[in-house]
């Protein structure tokens, strides 16, 4: 575990060390503000709602931008070469980089609380949603940056791993938005992989685990993918 | 300290390294000698745990490098060819960092550090980032990585390409100064780094050894015919009947240059004293007279199948 800590770490300096972090964090509060206010005020209500319903949006395209370094750096740099051969699991090195990737997102939903802190200044907002939607927002992201980290460990391009992760995080969503086109049987299924439902299901202030065993299910998943992608290597 | 047995690489259906069988004692400076492309790197991606081998085994220290991969890995360090290092990290926090994930902390982290510091000399360079410094010092710093946990054996794969002649020394002297209390073995193309640093050479070429001993040993066992030097003040056309003449002489090629013959002549056995003889018998004027012993690099190119 001390090495997860120590990888971490050391990206996230990597990460606040240079410009990245804060021109990613300005830049997502920028949009995310934009499309919460214009929402918020054609609805007239204090709800949090139009940035729970934006940011899987918004997500598609800043989480690939987070996670497109984290391995393709090193392997076209070749400093995957030194890390793989520290006395380090290759699985310790996948999670230390999650948990990196993981603190940009959090700081930038930290950002945005901006949105309810007004919110519920000026009107009478329902904290158990809000709180909710925020949990449901971050585990989101976190099946994100899972997609993500893998994408980035299938190559040393940086763009192309920005294009493979983005890829991945479209088909989860994009799938709950097409049931309507399917045979009732295959709806089923599709709406179950999507993200849509899930997230409705959070974003309504109703925390079922089966939402949060979805989101947590998909992490451990593709998190596991990378392991498996950096470790083959070894028999490629 | 290394025993490879029939280490086997294949990518693919081309066989990059192909049944290496070779053994290193604790305490030697081994280089892996071979043109680009002979399969050097992918031994030592190898050894280091990196790469699985396709068939055959190697043990370091006693580990398999598959099954005990762990174990070997803490044991050994490791630069790897072009030296990959984090630019926008200090030269403190990147030695602190791989000191970490050594498994360092508290005192043992700062003395492996410090240790490793000063046996690179990079004190004043610490707070400086690695993408500034210059190839030398960034070359230094992949030393120092791969000695921050004090391992007894160093793997170096080609720790001097790409740096200038100056530089080329500084790391040769610190490669031999950390050679005295480690097992290191190193990776070049470049036959003279051999000579400098190591005290043993194994020559790979197309993925098999083709040599493996002292340099001594590879000049007595490879040298073809040796040969002599002439030069004398003397008709050129008699001086090469001659010397043809002389028994166990094979082949004399001669040249005139200012007013001297000078005549290079192949034979198996040393032959200067029969070739001093006919010189005083036929009254030639004798300027110079030199066994030539085959270099190192004719050997190394006949080995590897260069041309020379």
């Amino acid at each position: 575990m001390r090495h997860v800590w120590v990888i971490a770490r050391k990206e996230i300096q990597t990460y606040f060390n240079s410009p990245v972090a804060y021109v990613f964090l300005s830049v997502f509060l920028l949009v995310a503000g934009w499309l919460f206010s214009s929402g918020l005020f054609l609805r007239g209500e204090a709800t949090i709602a139009p940035f729970i319903q934006v940011a899987p949006l918004l997500f598609l395209f800043f989480i690939p931008a987070v996670t497109m370094r984290l391995f393709s750096e090193e392997l076209g740099r070749g400093t995957f070469e030194i890390l793989a051969t520290l006395p380090v699991r290759d699985g310790e090195i996948v999670l230390g980089k999650f948990v990196s990737a993981t603190v940009l997102l959090l700081s930038a939903l930290a950002a945005t609380l901006v949105f309810p802190v007004s919110l519920s200044i000026a009107g009478d907002l329902d904290g158990g949603q809000t709180f909710a939607s925020y949990v449901g927002v971050f585990l989101l992201g976190l099946s994100y940056l899972a997609m993500g980290a893998f994408a980035s460990s299938v190559t040393k391009r940086e763009i192309l791993a920005f294009i493979v992760g983005f890829l991945f995080m479209m088909v989860f969503f994009l799938a709950g938005k097409f049931t309507q086109f399917l045979p009732e049987a295959a709806a089923r299924w599709v709406d179950f992989i999507g993200i849509d439902s899930h997230l409705d299901n959070i974003a309504r202030g109703v925390l079922d685990s089966r939402d949060l065993v979805y989101f947590l299910t998909l992490t451990a998943f593709f998190l596991h993918l990378t392991t498996y992608s950096l470790g083959s290597r070894r028999w490629r | 300290m290394i025993e490879a047995t029939a280490l086997t690489k294949v990518y693919g259906a081309e066989p990059a390294v192909d049944g290496v069988t070779f053994s290193i004692q604790r305490g030697e400076i081994v280089g892996f000698l071979g043109p680009n492309g002979a399969g050097k790197t992918t031994t030592m991606r190898m050894l280091t745990g990196y790469l699985p081998p396709t068939a055959g085994a190697a043990t370091v220290a006693g580990h398999d490098v598959v099954s005990g991969s762990l174990e070997v890995r803490k044991r050994v360090g490791y630069l790897p060819e072009s030296t990959p290092l984090y630019p926008d990290m200090s030269v403190l926090e990147y030695l602190n960092f791989i000191g970490s994930l050594r498994g360092l902390s508290g005192q043992s982290l700062r003395a492996g550090v410090e240790r490793a510091i000063e046996s690179c000399d990079l004190g004043r360079v610490l707070g400086k980032d690695i993408g500034e410094l210059s190839k030398g010092f960034r070359q230094r710093v992949g030393i120092a990585q791969a000695i921050v946990h004090d391992p007894d054996l160093l793997i170096l794969d080609e720790p001097t390409s790409g740096l200038d002649p100056s530089q080329v020394v500084e790391v040769r002297a610190l490669v031999s100064a950390l050679g005295k209390e480690k097992t290191v073995i190193l990776s070049t193309h470049i036959l003279s780094e051999v000579q400098a640093v190591s005290s043993r050479v194994i020559i790979i070429s197309s993925g098999r050894i083709v040599a493996d001993g002292t340099m001594e040993d590879l000049r007595r066992r490879h040298a073809g015919p040796g040969g002599l030097k002439v030069t004398v003040k003397a008709d050129e056309s008699a001086v090469r009947r001659k010397i043809t003449e002389v028994p166990g002489v094979s082949a004399v090629r001669t040249r005139l240059e200012d007013g001297l013959v000078r005549a290079e002549v192949d034979a198996a056995e040393d032959l200067r004293e029969r070739v001093f003889r006919l010189a005083v018998s036929e009254g030639w004027t004798m300027l110079e007279l030199s066994q030539t012993a085959p270099s190192l690099e004719e050997i190394f190119l006949k080995l590897t199948g260069g041309v020379s």
